[in-house]
Protein backbone atom coordinates (compact mmCIF):
# COMPACT_ATOMS: atom_id res chain seq x y z
CA UNK A 1 0.00 0.00 0.00
CA UNK A 2 1.03 3.68 -0.98
CA UNK A 3 0.33 6.81 0.80
CA UNK A 4 0.38 10.51 -0.71
CA UNK A 5 -0.06 13.62 0.82
CA UNK A 6 -0.54 16.99 -0.30
CA UNK A 7 1.25 19.89 1.70
CA UNK A 8 -2.45 21.09 2.54
CA UNK A 9 -2.96 18.23 4.56
CA UNK A 10 0.71 17.76 6.24
CA UNK A 11 -0.05 21.91 7.28
CA UNK A 12 -3.26 20.74 8.38
CA UNK A 13 -1.82 17.89 10.43
CA UNK A 14 0.51 20.37 11.79
CA UNK A 15 -1.80 23.13 12.67
CA UNK A 16 -4.46 20.13 14.36
CA UNK A 17 -1.38 18.98 16.51
CA UNK A 18 -0.48 22.09 18.36
CA UNK A 19 -3.89 21.63 19.87
CA UNK A 20 -3.55 19.81 23.09
CA UNK A 21 -6.51 17.82 22.83
CA UNK A 22 -5.19 16.35 19.00
CA UNK A 23 -1.17 16.49 20.24
CA UNK A 24 -1.18 12.53 18.68
CA UNK A 25 -2.69 13.32 15.61
CA UNK A 26 0.35 11.75 13.30
CA UNK A 27 0.27 8.56 15.94
CA UNK A 28 -3.57 8.41 15.25
CA UNK A 29 -3.40 8.62 11.60
CA UNK A 30 -0.56 6.14 11.62
CA UNK A 31 -2.95 3.93 13.47
CA UNK A 32 -5.85 4.27 11.66
CA UNK A 33 -4.54 4.26 8.09
CA UNK A 34 -0.60 2.94 7.93
CA UNK A 35 -1.17 0.47 10.41
CA UNK A 36 -4.62 -0.70 8.60
CA UNK A 37 -5.15 -3.12 5.56
CA UNK A 38 -7.35 -1.67 2.54
CA UNK A 39 -10.90 -3.18 3.31
CA UNK A 40 -10.56 -1.73 7.09
CA UNK A 41 -9.79 1.67 5.92
CA UNK A 42 -12.54 1.15 3.69
CA UNK A 43 -15.30 -0.68 6.20
CA UNK A 44 -14.54 0.89 9.75
CA UNK A 45 -16.37 4.41 10.07
CA UNK A 46 -15.89 5.56 6.12
CA UNK A 47 -18.80 6.93 3.86
CA UNK A 48 -17.87 7.14 0.31
CA UNK A 49 -18.79 10.55 -1.25
CA UNK A 50 -18.40 9.45 -4.90
CA UNK A 51 -16.28 7.13 -7.07
CA UNK A 52 -16.41 4.02 -8.21
CA UNK A 53 -17.22 1.92 -5.40
CA UNK A 54 -15.14 -0.84 -6.62
CA UNK A 55 -12.20 1.01 -8.72
CA UNK A 56 -11.39 4.44 -6.93
CA UNK A 57 -14.18 5.67 -4.16
CA UNK A 58 -13.99 9.53 -2.47
CA UNK A 59 -14.35 8.97 1.04
CA UNK A 60 -14.52 10.17 4.53
CA UNK A 61 -13.80 8.35 7.22
CA UNK A 62 -14.02 8.22 11.03
CA UNK A 63 -10.34 8.42 12.68
CA UNK A 64 -9.89 7.46 16.33
CA UNK A 65 -8.42 9.23 18.97
CA UNK A 66 -6.05 7.68 20.94
CA UNK A 67 -6.83 10.21 24.19
CA UNK A 68 -10.54 10.58 23.48
CA UNK A 69 -12.24 8.58 21.78
CA UNK A 70 -14.17 7.99 18.28
CA UNK A 71 -16.33 10.52 18.86
CA UNK A 72 -13.60 12.94 19.93
CA UNK A 73 -11.49 11.82 16.82
CA UNK A 74 -11.04 13.28 13.56
CA UNK A 75 -12.98 13.25 9.83
CA UNK A 76 -10.40 12.32 7.33
CA UNK A 77 -10.94 12.90 3.61
CA UNK A 78 -9.19 10.69 1.27
CA UNK A 79 -9.29 8.98 -2.38
CA UNK A 80 -8.54 5.08 -2.46
CA UNK A 81 -7.69 3.42 -5.68
CA UNK A 82 -8.31 -0.36 -4.76
CA UNK A 83 -6.50 -2.31 -7.19
CA UNK A 84 -3.34 -0.24 -7.32
CA UNK A 85 -3.46 -0.02 -3.31
CA UNK A 86 -2.85 3.67 -3.34
CA UNK A 87 -4.64 5.89 -0.76
CA UNK A 88 -4.61 9.94 -1.53
CA UNK A 89 -4.71 11.86 1.88
CA UNK A 90 -6.77 15.43 0.74
CA UNK A 91 -7.94 16.95 4.18
CA UNK A 92 -8.58 16.45 7.85
CA UNK A 93 -10.14 18.19 10.35
CA UNK A 94 -11.19 17.32 14.79
CA UNK A 95 -14.31 16.73 15.34
CA UNK A 96 -14.25 18.55 18.34
CA UNK A 97 -12.52 22.20 19.01
CA UNK A 98 -11.44 25.23 17.06
CA UNK A 99 -10.02 23.68 13.90
CA UNK A 100 -13.73 21.11 13.93
CA UNK A 101 -16.45 21.03 11.42
CA UNK A 102 -18.73 17.99 12.15
CA UNK A 103 -19.42 17.76 8.16
CA UNK A 104 -17.91 20.38 5.52
CA UNK A 105 -19.39 21.99 3.05
CA UNK A 106 -20.18 20.59 -0.35
CA UNK A 107 -18.48 23.49 -2.04
CA UNK A 108 -15.35 22.12 0.15
CA UNK A 109 -15.94 18.41 -0.94
CA UNK A 110 -15.76 19.73 -4.40
CA UNK A 111 -12.45 21.67 -4.08
CA UNK A 112 -10.98 18.78 -2.49
CA UNK A 113 -11.69 16.28 -5.55
CA UNK A 114 -10.08 19.70 -7.35
CA UNK A 115 -7.32 19.49 -5.49
CA UNK A 116 -6.76 15.63 -6.26
CA UNK A 117 -7.14 16.28 -9.75
CA UNK A 118 -4.50 19.03 -9.90
CA UNK A 119 -2.28 17.07 -7.67
CA UNK A 120 -2.83 14.36 -9.43
CA UNK A 121 -2.36 15.66 -13.24
CA UNK A 122 0.62 17.76 -12.15
CA UNK A 123 2.50 14.96 -10.39
CA UNK A 124 2.10 16.99 -6.98
CA UNK A 125 1.62 14.49 -4.43
CA UNK A 126 4.52 13.28 -2.00
CA UNK A 127 4.42 9.72 -1.22
CA UNK A 128 4.77 9.32 2.60
CA UNK A 129 5.85 5.60 4.53
CA UNK A 130 6.54 5.06 7.99
CA UNK A 131 9.79 5.11 9.71
CA UNK A 132 11.67 2.16 11.22
CA UNK A 133 9.94 2.66 14.77
CA UNK A 134 6.82 2.93 12.75
CA UNK A 135 6.02 5.94 15.01
CA UNK A 136 6.25 8.94 12.49
CA UNK A 137 5.60 9.50 8.91
CA UNK A 138 8.61 10.22 6.81
CA UNK A 139 8.78 11.27 3.10
CA UNK A 140 9.55 8.65 0.90
CA UNK A 141 11.87 10.09 -1.40
CA UNK A 142 14.66 11.90 1.15
CA UNK A 143 13.48 10.03 4.42
CA UNK A 144 12.95 13.41 6.19
CA UNK A 145 10.23 13.75 9.01
CA UNK A 146 7.30 14.74 6.77
CA UNK A 147 5.69 16.77 9.99
CA UNK A 148 8.46 18.31 11.33
CA UNK B 1 -49.60 -37.30 67.85
CA UNK B 2 -46.95 -38.08 69.88
CA UNK B 3 -46.30 -37.95 74.19
CA UNK B 4 -44.62 -34.99 74.17
CA UNK B 5 -46.47 -32.82 72.19
CA UNK B 6 -48.79 -30.75 74.20
CA UNK B 7 -50.06 -27.26 73.54
CA UNK B 8 -46.68 -25.50 74.91
CA UNK B 9 -44.22 -27.14 72.98
CA UNK B 10 -45.99 -26.96 70.21
CA UNK B 11 -46.56 -23.47 70.56
CA UNK B 12 -43.04 -23.14 71.51
CA UNK B 13 -41.94 -24.38 68.43
CA UNK B 14 -44.37 -22.09 66.87
CA UNK B 15 -43.03 -19.37 68.40
CA UNK B 16 -38.97 -20.39 67.21
CA UNK B 17 -40.54 -20.38 63.98
CA UNK B 18 -41.85 -17.02 64.00
CA UNK B 19 -38.67 -15.60 65.46
CA UNK B 20 -36.49 -17.15 63.77
CA UNK B 21 -38.61 -16.43 60.19
CA UNK B 22 -38.46 -12.33 61.72
CA UNK B 23 -35.09 -12.58 62.10
CA UNK B 24 -34.36 -14.09 58.65
CA UNK B 25 -37.16 -11.95 57.18
CA UNK B 26 -35.40 -9.03 58.54
CA UNK B 27 -32.27 -9.95 57.20
CA UNK B 28 -33.35 -10.58 53.32
CA UNK B 29 -34.93 -7.37 53.72
CA UNK B 30 -31.30 -5.61 54.09
CA UNK B 31 -29.61 -7.85 51.17
CA UNK B 32 -32.58 -7.49 49.26
CA UNK B 33 -32.67 -3.98 49.25
CA UNK B 34 -29.25 -3.85 48.20
CA UNK B 35 -29.71 -6.40 45.69
CA UNK B 36 -32.65 -4.66 44.02
CA UNK B 37 -30.45 -1.47 43.86
CA UNK B 38 -26.90 -3.12 42.57
CA UNK B 39 -29.66 -4.71 40.48
CA UNK B 40 -31.52 -2.06 39.11
CA UNK B 41 -27.53 -0.33 38.38
CA UNK B 42 -26.76 -3.74 36.47
CA UNK B 43 -30.08 -3.32 34.38
CA UNK B 44 -29.18 0.06 33.91
CA UNK B 45 -26.20 -0.62 32.76
CA UNK B 46 -26.85 -3.46 30.37
CA UNK B 47 -29.72 -1.57 29.51
CA UNK B 48 -27.34 1.53 28.33
CA UNK B 49 -24.65 -1.03 26.73
CA UNK B 50 -27.44 -2.74 24.76
CA UNK B 51 -29.19 0.71 23.51
CA UNK B 52 -25.30 2.06 22.36
CA UNK B 53 -25.33 -1.11 20.12
CA UNK B 54 -28.14 -0.47 18.67
CA UNK B 55 -27.54 2.47 17.62
CA UNK B 56 -23.66 1.99 16.75
CA UNK B 57 -25.32 -0.66 14.00
CA UNK B 58 -28.04 1.48 13.20
CA UNK B 59 -24.83 4.20 12.38
CA UNK B 60 -22.90 1.80 10.11
CA UNK B 61 -25.51 0.94 8.40
CA UNK B 62 -26.19 4.19 7.39
CA UNK B 63 -22.22 4.33 6.29
CA UNK B 64 -23.13 1.13 4.65
CA UNK B 65 -25.88 3.07 2.39
CA UNK B 66 -23.33 5.42 0.89
CA UNK B 67 -21.55 2.70 -0.82
CA UNK B 68 -24.39 2.50 -3.06
CA UNK B 69 -26.27 4.77 -6.09
CA UNK B 70 -29.74 5.63 -5.92
CA UNK B 71 -31.28 3.53 -8.74
CA UNK B 72 -34.80 4.72 -8.95
CA UNK B 73 -37.71 7.41 -7.79
CA UNK B 74 -38.55 4.27 -5.05
CA UNK B 75 -35.14 3.87 -3.57
CA UNK B 76 -34.96 7.48 -3.36
CA UNK B 77 -37.95 7.95 -1.36
CA UNK B 78 -37.06 4.61 0.67
CA UNK B 79 -33.78 6.75 1.60
CA UNK B 80 -35.87 9.81 2.30
CA UNK B 81 -37.70 8.24 4.73
CA UNK B 82 -35.22 6.31 6.59
CA UNK B 83 -33.44 10.11 7.28
CA UNK B 84 -36.61 10.93 8.46
CA UNK B 85 -37.24 7.97 10.40
CA UNK B 86 -33.62 8.47 11.98
CA UNK B 87 -33.90 11.80 12.96
CA UNK B 88 -37.50 11.06 14.78
CA UNK B 89 -35.70 8.56 16.15
CA UNK B 90 -32.72 9.78 17.04
CA UNK B 91 -35.06 13.00 19.01
CA UNK B 92 -36.94 10.54 21.05
CA UNK B 93 -33.10 8.75 22.08
CA UNK B 94 -32.08 11.80 22.55
CA UNK B 95 -34.70 12.66 25.21
CA UNK B 96 -34.28 9.23 26.79
CA UNK B 97 -30.81 10.00 27.28
CA UNK B 98 -31.48 13.39 29.16
CA UNK B 99 -33.85 11.60 31.35
CA UNK B 100 -31.10 8.69 31.91
CA UNK B 101 -28.42 11.06 32.73
CA UNK B 102 -30.18 13.21 34.92
CA UNK B 103 -31.20 10.22 36.97
CA UNK B 104 -28.07 8.86 37.47
CA UNK B 105 -25.17 10.89 36.71
CA UNK B 106 -25.15 13.06 39.64
CA UNK B 107 -24.55 9.83 41.80
CA UNK B 108 -21.91 8.57 39.97
CA UNK B 109 -23.53 5.42 38.14
CA UNK B 110 -23.15 3.94 34.99
CA UNK B 111 -21.24 7.49 33.81
CA UNK B 112 -18.77 5.78 31.71
CA UNK B 113 -21.85 3.95 29.65
CA UNK B 114 -24.07 7.17 29.30
CA UNK B 115 -20.91 9.21 27.57
CA UNK B 116 -20.47 6.12 25.25
CA UNK B 117 -24.80 6.45 24.75
CA UNK B 118 -24.07 9.88 24.33
CA UNK B 119 -21.10 9.70 21.78
CA UNK B 120 -23.16 6.84 19.73
CA UNK B 121 -25.95 9.40 19.58
CA UNK B 122 -24.01 12.07 18.33
CA UNK B 123 -21.87 9.87 15.90
CA UNK B 124 -25.37 8.60 14.30
CA UNK B 125 -26.76 12.33 14.04
CA UNK B 126 -23.69 12.92 11.68
CA UNK B 127 -24.35 10.08 9.83
CA UNK B 128 -27.49 10.40 9.07
CA UNK B 129 -27.52 14.20 8.65
CA UNK B 130 -24.29 12.98 6.12
CA UNK B 131 -25.82 10.30 4.08
CA UNK B 132 -28.70 13.22 3.47
CA UNK B 133 -25.81 15.51 2.38
CA UNK B 134 -24.33 12.70 0.32
CA UNK B 135 -27.37 11.73 -1.81
CA UNK B 136 -29.69 14.78 -1.89
CA UNK B 137 -27.04 17.62 -2.05
CA UNK B 138 -22.94 16.40 -3.75
CA UNK B 139 -24.60 14.05 -5.59
CA UNK B 140 -27.35 15.55 -7.34
CA UNK B 141 -24.62 18.52 -8.07
CA UNK B 142 -23.69 18.80 -11.33
CA UNK B 143 -20.09 20.28 -11.09
CA UNK B 144 -19.16 17.17 -8.43
CA UNK B 145 -20.49 15.12 -10.93
CA UNK B 146 -18.58 16.55 -13.92
CA UNK B 147 -15.47 16.45 -11.43
CA UNK B 148 -16.08 12.69 -10.66
CA UNK B 149 -16.11 12.11 -14.73
CA UNK B 150 -13.10 13.65 -14.86
CA UNK B 151 -10.89 11.85 -12.48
Amino acid sequence: MRVFVTEEFLSEVKSISKNNDHSECEIDLINSIFKQKIDEIKSIGTKRLGGHPDKSPFLRKRVESESSGKSSGYRLYFWLFIQDQDIFLLFIHPKTGRRSATNITTNKQKELVKTFKEHRDNNLFSEVELNETKSHLIFSKNKRKALQ
Amino acid sequence: MSSTDTISNIGEEINQLISSSKSESSKLTEEEKINSFLDRINNVRKDLIGRTEKIKMLDGLFSKLTWFEIQDQEEEELLKNLITEAKSFHDFRIRDFVSIKNSFWKDNICRKEISSYKNALDDFEESFHEVQQIFFDLRKDNEFNDLMNSI
